[in-house]
């Protein structure tokens, strides 16, 4: 062949950019394209992998920063790689036509962040289905020449060729089957009835590979993404299949539209990994079992509160009890052994007051001022429980009293300032095209206000933490948490000390819901304070009641919209008002706000959209994360008004909702150009139809009019994005590490809690299938800022998609350096691995690999002025209820609930449809059950007893579907899944409780007491 | 005498345990018999996480004064299993996603164990009545209602 | 636990005797102590007055439940889970089972008692409305001997009762008086289990040739005790059962309730829908008592 440089464009050199490294001297693409080559060549190239001396260096990952040093002969090299691309693909624009789009080949060094995850040198070249981009690092070439004798440009030409093949599969919609195909001829392989194959599969593109022994049916190496998992709905068991036919006998399972449609774009679920699933079944799309379950079970469990050490002190802590004012003085009780207890106060705090999270406002013991009615002032420990009691209540706080604001309103107005200057914690400002002219000019404009109710999480093991602590050693905490790395940070603050001295453990934790976020800061603090001053370990565990009054519960929300529509339906103004009320300390409302705000439009395109979103200060307890994180509220208030938008355009919910629906390519209110395929409509058609929504409606329509029970439908379609917003993911650049030991068992480290969504299990899965063995021999590490990285909180739906990314990504890096090593073969059986690891680490010692999250290539957010890329991903979902209202008791009850949701690859069916069920309950809580009563800014009912959560009595059937389109940078396809179901309940209610009794609800909880009202008002007007 | 020695079994021992006669049950099994999968979540006989079995019937350890344990037959959350095996009713749990947090579990499997004792085959209605008392935030009951029916299936196989 | 528990103490006497001659002592402050489905929440949030109690527990005479000619007699240590067991409570008394059957869960069911939700007097208990339309009767006792009062008017005012600090309940009388009557019971609370009545409503009507001959009608968490409405029952006697009677019900009924705001509710949504149940229950009989479903002792 016969080149001449080009002008490059077929190229985008990223060798300069710095990236994670990986030292396996030739990896896993790398392996298939030598195997491929070998059949290409007829050069058994294999042999002189396993020959080796491959990897004399010891693998081993390491971070590091590659300048761009290059010389001639590499430059050339450039040149070359250009030429080629340049000929393949004028060849393939001869051949498809208008089908063929021209990709580039990406030139990296070290490491790479491509659309489909993060990939090393070690990757070998690789092509991307995601963005489309060929993936070289150019050190490969000098692999081939070196190790396999593979030199000239023949070679180089063939790697570049085939890479180009996988593009052209991508195009053209093959590249599911050539999946099935690889997985049947590793097969086949290993059985060593075919050898060397010499079909030109490059000049193909793989599409006349016809395997000898047929079509791929029912192989194990057979991924079968294309038939999303079935979820046992109902009652039905997941294990034997039987169904005793109750709640409902599960419907049988219906391939959906989407997902047909969907199928072919398989591929885009991450790298080709060559090594595939052979002589196991995929353990990712498998329901397999928790894998703490056993322990839960059984009650070997082990809970902060299970914990005793030795000479261990129980901790209180002693509260303002006035809402707002200075405190004037402490007094201890006399009578009381004082000198038995362990007293702390602000007094006694090492480093900063402060509890860091956002803005240090937050002290974690008031020392002048007093905020809210449940503020920490004083500290207690004694070794006995029952005495500590009656320390508590001996201590007195005096305090002045001051004026304190009390609601949203009341602190808008401004007559009192109680935080900053304003009373405002973050305000945003969201606007695209001119909403008010849109406004003027709309055929129909409706106008709506929408409250929320403050929720607790309620969590069924109260917070708690237990502290050792003594300036010698540093400060060591065990406790009931979702981020132990928050913990970690808070107290290095609080004690002035290095992190190395700070040491967090995550105990089993008994539930978080956002609830174990940011409050465990305080508490593993106050803990650890007194542990400093006793110089004994200290137990400081919640009551009910006392976690009910005192930590944080979702935010209470104002939401006012004006819509403008044309008379066809079609939006043409949305002007949201989003208000939502944090407490007394700003915590996290600045991104409860940012995601409640990004969330208000919905799944809707329109061009004209203004959103104000503000967070105010009140003196209550601060309000802080909890599942959903802000978007419940401003998705109520968007989905109760549609409804409502709809009917006075004279149109049927579904239909002007049908007119709107963003659709990929549409660009959001806060300018993300929607790449991802979105098909709500699809997943509209599917509720409806699971609810049979539209024959009730005509049936209720008639029996409604003689009974008191009246039977009423509603539905709500939203989204959630997943992973932190905008350029969060960025700033956190969370770490991964796994890690294989001689016996082949590999352990997970990351930061990431289990707090019953089930992290240890779908890690456990995401790490088996990217090293091909079984999910039994993975271990996930407890975490503990000792010995796991810190990959971030665990909130936000991001555990995941993007740790989970993250695990796979490392996962592959292990894999990587035993096949670079020379110690496994690609098609490995499960059992060869623990035999690599032991020679591995005989030969090289640890074996590790690490992964960090890297900026995704083209998202684009600015966080000043707010607008680009908010997520990376988000879940779509219409969720559906039935209800009755009881016209006697104005009660309501949810008879049947359809949730179908597209969040990427289900990676465990049950947990997914556990997660989703949890979700829908909590949901339900939220707007029927649960209300916060506040009197003079405490909570009157914190007792479980009257804070109404709901009990197996209450709640309906919960029918889960999902559909699946593979998210590029989510492990395996997968999306987040955690929060998307707290947000579709309420306004599905909602809508539904108002299609049953014709009145306008407009707030959450709709309880009897409201509905009464709203009733009474329209039986009298 | 507030201080008082009650003697009783548990999980199949005698044991004898010491306290306050009012002492909360559910306090003596943790502290001083370190059977602490017996868990806490309320303290007011709401959420069930501290259910028990007393003379085989459910009872929240949290509503039970030492004193009424005295004579009496306790099973606890870990005297459900036999030696290595599960009962019917955990192997369901963990085989349908009825545990996910974990900390109502031990009391929702002895709420289970309780009324399949009683009734092998219950009925949806029966099934929820029975779990009513006990409290799960994460999961909706859909999962532990599916670990119910699971079980009640592994139990009328013969083992 | 909040409790100071050094100021408590616990006595569990095995006979009734022994009980009767604690509760007598002459220091006095003793205090009686059944299941502790009330009293160990109290103690546990550090509200239970400290001092002595005496567990009854442990007594059999307190147990059993016998039926003869006229009616049963129920021990007062009868637990929730031994009303839904009894074939003859399921069938004459369907509003005491359904009581049983709404209060708390199974494990709350396993120790609660008839005579502990009666003597705790709270005004939202469950069982006492179902007790006052069946004319419940109480026997009594202490030291000084047994006297059988009716069940209405046993409470005085707000945890006020006709009960001597040295006198426990005994057993429960219901007479066979409610044979052929209609007959509901309605608990109010939000939730389907495990809740504390916001209204709490029961009833039995003798209903025929579409006039009501007579009524027994009665509400919990609508006062500060449980009522019988005797104004509405008279009210209502001898009329024909139409459309004029709501209103003829609603207006009596204020005369018998007296609801508040508070944590649960609010006095409009009390009042309003305890005259919705009272109409729907004169005018819907579709509405009377279904079966109880089993048993979950």
């Amino acid at each position: 062949m016969k080149w001449t440089p080009g002008d490059r464009s077929n190229i985008e050199d990223q060798r300069g950019r710095s990236g994670l490294r990986m030292g396996a001297p030739l990896g896993i693409g790398g392996l298939l394209i030598v195997l491929l080559l070998s059949w290409f060549t007829g050069v058994d190239f294999l042999s002189l992998l396993s020959g080796g001396g491959a990897g004399s260096a010891p693998p081993s990952a390491t971070v590091g920063t590659s300048g761009v040093a290059t010389s001639p002969e590499e430059e050339r090299l450039v040149d070359f790689v250009d030429a080629v691309m340049d000929d393949t693909q004028a060849t393939w624009e001869r051949l498809l036509g208008g089908r063929y789009q021209k990709t580039r080949a990406v030139l990296f060094r070290d490491g790479i962040q491509s659309a489909c995850g993060f990939a090393e040198s070690a990757s070998g070249p690789f092509y991307c289905p995601a963005d489309h981009k060929v993936y070289l690092d150019l050190g490969f070439f000098d692999e081939l020449r070196n190790r396999f004798g593979a030199s000239g440009e023949f070679a180089q030409g063939y790697v570049l060729a085939h890479e180009v093949g996988h593009h052209v599969q991508a195009l053209t919609g093959t590249d599911d089957q050539v999946r099935r195909l690889q997985a049947t001829r590793r097969q086949v392989r290993e059985r060593r009835q075919v050898g060397p194959r010499r079909t030109a599969r490059a000049r193909t593109g793989g599409r006349r590979l016809r395997p000898a022994t047929g079509r791929a049916r029912g192989l194990p190496g057979r991924l079968s993404r294309r038939v999303p998992a079935r979820v046992p709905s109902g009652v039905r068991s997941p294990v034997s299949g039987r169904t005793l036919g109750w709640p409902r006998a599960p419907r049988a399972y219906r391939r959906s539209p989407i997902a047909r449609l969907r199928a072919t774009r398989y591929g885009e679920a991450g790298l080709f990994h060559p090594w595939g699933k052979i002589g196991r079944m995929p353990a990712i799309g498998r329901s397999i079992p928790r894998k703490e379950g056993r322990a839960k079970v059984t009650g070997q469990a082990r809970y902060v509160d299970d914990l005793v050490l030795p000479g261990m002190l129980h901790g209180a802590t002693v509260r303002s009890s006035v809402v707002r004012g200075t405190i004037r003085d402490i007094r201890f009780a006399p009578g009381l052994p004082w000198d038995q207890f362990t007293i702390v106060t602000a007094a006694d705090i090492p480093g900063r007051n402060v509890v860091a999270l956002i803005t240090d406002d937050q002290p974690y013991l008031a020392s002048d001022r007093v905020n809210h009615a449940e503020e920490p002032v004083v500290l207690l420990a004694h070794p006995d429980p029952v005495m500590l009691e009656e320390g508590r209540r001996g201590v007195t706080i005096e305090i002045d009293p001051l004026p304190a604001v009390s609601s949203i309103d009341e602190s808008l107005a401004r007559r009192e300032i109680i935080w900053g200057t304003d009373n405002i914690f973050k305000s945003y400002s969201v606007a695209s095209g001119d909403v008010e002219s849109a406004l003027a000019a709309a055929d129909v404009v409706v106008a709506g206000e929408y409250e929320t109710g403050s929720q607790e999480q309620l969590y069924i093991e109260p917070n708690g933490m237990l502290a050792v602590a003594r300036p010698e050693d540093g400060v060591s905490v065990w406790g009931s948490m979702q981020c132990p790395y928050y913990v970690h940070r808070a107290l290095a603050g609080l004690f002035d000390l290095p992190s190395e001295r700070i040491r967090v453990v995550q105990m089993e934790t008994g539930g978080g819901f956002g609830g174990k976020e940011e409050y465990p800061s305080i508490i593993a603090g106050h803990a650890a304070l007194l542990a400093w001053k006793s110089g004994r370990p200290v137990k400081l565990v919640y009551d009910r009641a006392e976690d009910m009054v005192a930590t944080t519960k979702r935010h209470p929300s104002r939401t006012r919209h004006r819509t403008g529509v044309t008379r066809d339906g079609r939006l043409v103004a949305m002007d949201i008002d989003f208000v939502i009320d944090g407490g007394a300390y700003c915590t996290l409302s600045p991104v409860v706000l940012s995601r409640g705000t990004i969330h208000a439009p919905g799944p809707y395109f329109c061009p004209n959209t203004r959103i104000r979103g503000v967070a105010v200060a009140t003196n209550v307890p601060p309000h802080g994360a909890f599942r959903g994180f802000g978007a419940p509220q401003s998705l109520f208030a968007l989905e109760r008004h549609m409804d409502r938008v709809a009917e006075a355009a004279g149109l049927a919910p579904d239909e002007f909702r049908r007119r709107n629906f963003i659709q990929t390519g549409q660009t959001s209110a806060v300018g993300q150009v929607m790449r991802e395929p979105i098909d709500m409509n699809a997943i509209l058609a599917r509720a409806l139809k699971e609810s049979d929504y539209h024959a009730k409606k005509v049936a209720w329509a008639a029996s409604n009019a003689t009974s008191t029970i009246k039977k009423g439908i509603g539905f709500a379609a939203f989204m959630h994005g997943a992973g932190f917003t905008g350029s969060g993911e960025d700033h956190l650049a969370s770490v991964v590490v796994v890690e294989a030991t001689r016996e082949g068992r590999v352990r997970v480290l990351a930061a990431n809690t289990e707090i019953g969504q089930g992290t240890n299990t779908i890690f456990s899965q995401i790490a088996a299938d990217a090293l091909g063995i079984s999910p039994d021999a993975i271990d996930v590490a407890q975490p503990d800022t000792a010995s796991v990285p810190d990959s971030g909180p665990t909130v936000a739906s991001r555990t995941c998609m993007v740790v989970g990314k993250l695990v796979e990504t490392a996962a592959a890096g292990v894999a990587a350096s035993l096949t670079g090593a020379g110690l496994l073969q690609p098609g490995y059986a499960p059992a060869d691995f623990a035999t690599a690891c032991a020679t591995y680490v005989d030969r090289f010692g640890a074996l590790r690999a690490s992964a960090q999250y890297q900026a995704t290539p083209g998202m684009k957010w600015d966080d000043d002025r707010y607008v680009g890329d908010a997520y990376g991903s988000y879940a779509w979902a219409v969720y559906v209820a039935e209800v009755s209202v009881d016209t006697i008791t104005y009660e309501v009850h949810v008879d049947d609930f359809v949730a179908v949701q597209e969040v990427g690859k289900v990676i465990n069916p049950v947990l997914a449809t556990g997660q989703i069920e949890g979700g829908v309950a909590q949901g339900i809580g939220w707007a029927l059950y649960e209300q916060v009563s506040w009197r003079d800014g405490r909570m009157q009912n914190a007792q479980m007893t009257n804070y109404i959560m709901p009990t197996s009595m209450d709640l309906p059937p919960i029918r889960v579907l999902f559909e699946e389109v593979p998210y590029a940078r989510g492990p395996a396809g997968a999306k987040g899944i955690g929060e998307l179901p707290m947000d579709g309940a309420a306004p599905a209610i909602a809508n539904a409780v108002a299609h049953a009794t014709g009145v306008n609800v407009t707030a959450v909880p709709i309880t009897p007491e409201r509905l009464m009202v709203l009733m009474e008002e329209v039986t009298v007007g | 005498m507030a201080d008082l020695t009650v003697t009783c079994r548990i999980n199949g021992q005698a044991a004898t345990l010491r306290g306050h006669s009012m002492a909360r049950l559910l306090d003596v099994l943790r502290r001083d018999a370190h059977l602490t999968g017996t868990k806490e979540g309320c303290g007011e006989g709401e959420c069930g996480a501290c259910s028990v079995l007393l003379d085989g019937r459910l009872v929240n350890s949290c509503l039970v004064p030492l004193v009424h344990a005295n004579g009496a037959e306790i099973v606890t959350i870990e005297g459900v299993a036999s030696a290595d095996r599960l009962h019917a009713v955990q192997e369901a749990f963990v085989a349908c996603g009825g545990a996910q947090c974990g900390i109502c579990t031990p009391g929702m499997v002895l709420a289970a164990v309780s009324l399949l004792a009683r009734t092998p085959r219950p009925t949806e209605d029966e099934t929820r009545a029975a779990l009513a008392g006990n409290l799960c935030r994460c999961t909706g009951y859909m999962r532990i209602f599916a670990a119910v029916v699971e079980a009640c299936g592994r139990t009328a196989e013969p083992s | 636990m909040r409790a100071f528990l050094p100021a408590y103490d616990l006595e569990a006497p095995e006979t009734l005797d022994a009980a009767l001659r604690l509760l007598s002592g002459g220091d006095g402050g003793w205090k009686p102590f059944a299941g502790g489905t009330d009293l160990m929440v109290l103690l546990e949030s550090g509200k239970l007055a400290p001092g002595r109690y005496v567990s009854l527990w442990d007594i059999e005479e307190l147990r059993g439940i016998t039926v003869s000619e006229d009616g049963v007699a129920i021990g007062a240590l009868t637990t929730y889970s031994d009303v839904l067991a009894h074939p003859v409570l399921r069938a004459d008394f369907p509003l005491v089972v359904r009581a049983a059957a709404e209060t708390g869960g199974v494990a709350t069911q396993n120790r609660g008692t008839l005579g502990g939700n009666i003597a705790n007097a709270s005004p939202a208990a469950d069982t006492p409305p179902a007790l006052l339309v069946y004319d419940a009767e109480l026997d009594i006792v202490s030291v000084r001997g047994t006297r059988r009062v009716p069940y209405d008017g046993f409470h005085k005012g707000y945890k006020v009762m006709d009960l001597a600090p040295d006198e426990i309940i005994r057993r429960i009388r219901l007479p066979f008086a409610r044979r052929g009557w209609r007959q509901a019971y309605r608990k109010v609370g939000t939730r389907r289990a495990q809740a504390i009545s916001k209204v709490c409503f029961a009833a039995a009507a003798d209903v025929r040739d579409g006039t009501l001959h007579d009524a027994r009608i009665a509400f919990g968490s609508v006062a500060p005790t449980v009522v019988r409405c005797h104004v509405t029952e008279h009210a209502l006697r001898g009329r024909r059962i139409d459309p004029g009677i709501a209103a003829v019900a609603r207006q009596a009924l204020t005369a018998d309730i007296a609801p508040i705001d508070d944590v649960r509710s609010t006095a409009r949504y009390r009042m309003r829908v305890a005259g919705n149940l009272l109409v729907d229950f004169l005018l819907n009989d579709d509405n009377s008592q279904r079966p109880t479903p089993n048993s979950q002792s």
